[in-house]
């Protein structure tokens, strides 16, 4: 089952942000740090996704082999949300854009039905 | 195949987007007010009598009682009897040996769920009952969970539409269910103070 644990999406996130060559130039602590974040911007948008309203703690110290729990249908939002989440540090307002875009697309999918 | 595989199924497919645990809670709501308003779930509960012993406990495993609609027995006269709070009371009459002999006490009585909502959904209800009120269940539930804002499924308008639906399915299972699914058959009766033998 794709993005399965904490290295999945990690693995996806550096897929479209381009950065699949060491040295990175996004860390994989600062990655695992936007996974955890992204949990909790879910956890605000949809708490139906979430059993008990208990979001799963993914931080910085996560072993990337962690299975992260979640709802098959909004695993690739939550990768979205990684991305713009990250790319949000670039001054370029092209980036700034870009990440604008990523974070729109997880919200209307989270809310919508969104492609 | 699961009795509640199909109903889910359909649901799912109406409803992108939805999780399963989000159809199930709603699906628990329309259960809940299906047998609390329709009445639907009827069950006939014998209570084996005890000489002398005028209460009785009235439980029902996951389930709880919401109405008695009669109770008798061959030979006790049981015309006076009062149910409240789970505890059925013979108010003049009191069980004898032969009475205790002749058997139970039958009473038929409407049923609504009494189970925690996260519990096996397969067992929220008789076998018999997924078929029969099928219609109704899936009505309610797309009415409830397309009434949920922001959501992918959110359809203010199609949840107004089966929800008129749904009521309509209800009020109908509601009536077949008090005439004994006959055609025709008469519910009404007049009201007590039209009958000096009723008025109190």
């Amino acid at each position: 089952m794709p993005l399965s644990t904490v290295g999945d999406y990690v693995t996806e996130a550096r897929r479209l942000l381009q950065d699949q060559t060491a040295p990175y130039r996004y860390p994989t602590t600062e990655i695992q740090e936007a996974l955890g974040a992204g949990l909790v911007e879910m956890r605000r948008l949809r708490p139906d996704l979430f059993a008990a309203g208990i979001v799963q703690n993914v931080d910085w110290a996560t072993s990337i082999a962690t299975a992260v729990t979640l709802e098959q249908m909004y695993r690739m939002a939550l990768i979205y949300y990684m991305v713009g989440h990250l790319l949000l540090r670039d001054e370029e307002e092209g980036q700034q854009q870009i990440a604008r875009t990523y974070k729109q697309q997880f919200g209307a999918q989270l809310v919508s039905l969104a492609v | 195949m699961a009795l509640q595989d199909r109903l889910l199924q359909q649901l799912r497919t109406v409803l992108p987007g939805a999780t399963d645990i989000a159809i199930t809670a709603e699906l628990w709501e329309v259960w809940n007010d299906v047998c609390r308003d329709g009445y639907v779930w009827r069950e006939t509960i014998e209570v084996p009598l005890v000489a002398g012993d005028q209460s009785y406990t009235i439980t029902v495993s996951g389930a709880e009682v919401v109405q008695v609609f009669s109770v008798s027995h061959d030979t006790m006269d049981v015309s006076d009897v009062v149910y409240e709070f789970g505890t059925l009371q013979l108010i003049s009459a009191s069980p004898t040996a032969a009475d205790v002999a002749e058997g139970p006490l039958a009473l038929v009585v409407a049923l609504a769920p009494a189970l925690d909502p996260g519990g096996d959904v397969e067992a929220w209800m008789p076998s018999d009952l997924w078929s029969q009120l099928h219609h109704v269940l899936l009505a309610g539930v797309k009415a409830k969970v397309m009434a949920q804002p922001a959501k992918p499924y959110s359809n203010p308008q199609m949840a107004a539409f089966h929800a008129r639906e749904y009521r309509g399915y209800k009020a109908a299972e509601k009536r077949r269910v008090a005439t004994g699914n006959r055609e025709g058959a008469v519910t009404w009766t007049f009201p007590p103070f039209a009958v000096p033998s009723l008025r109190r």
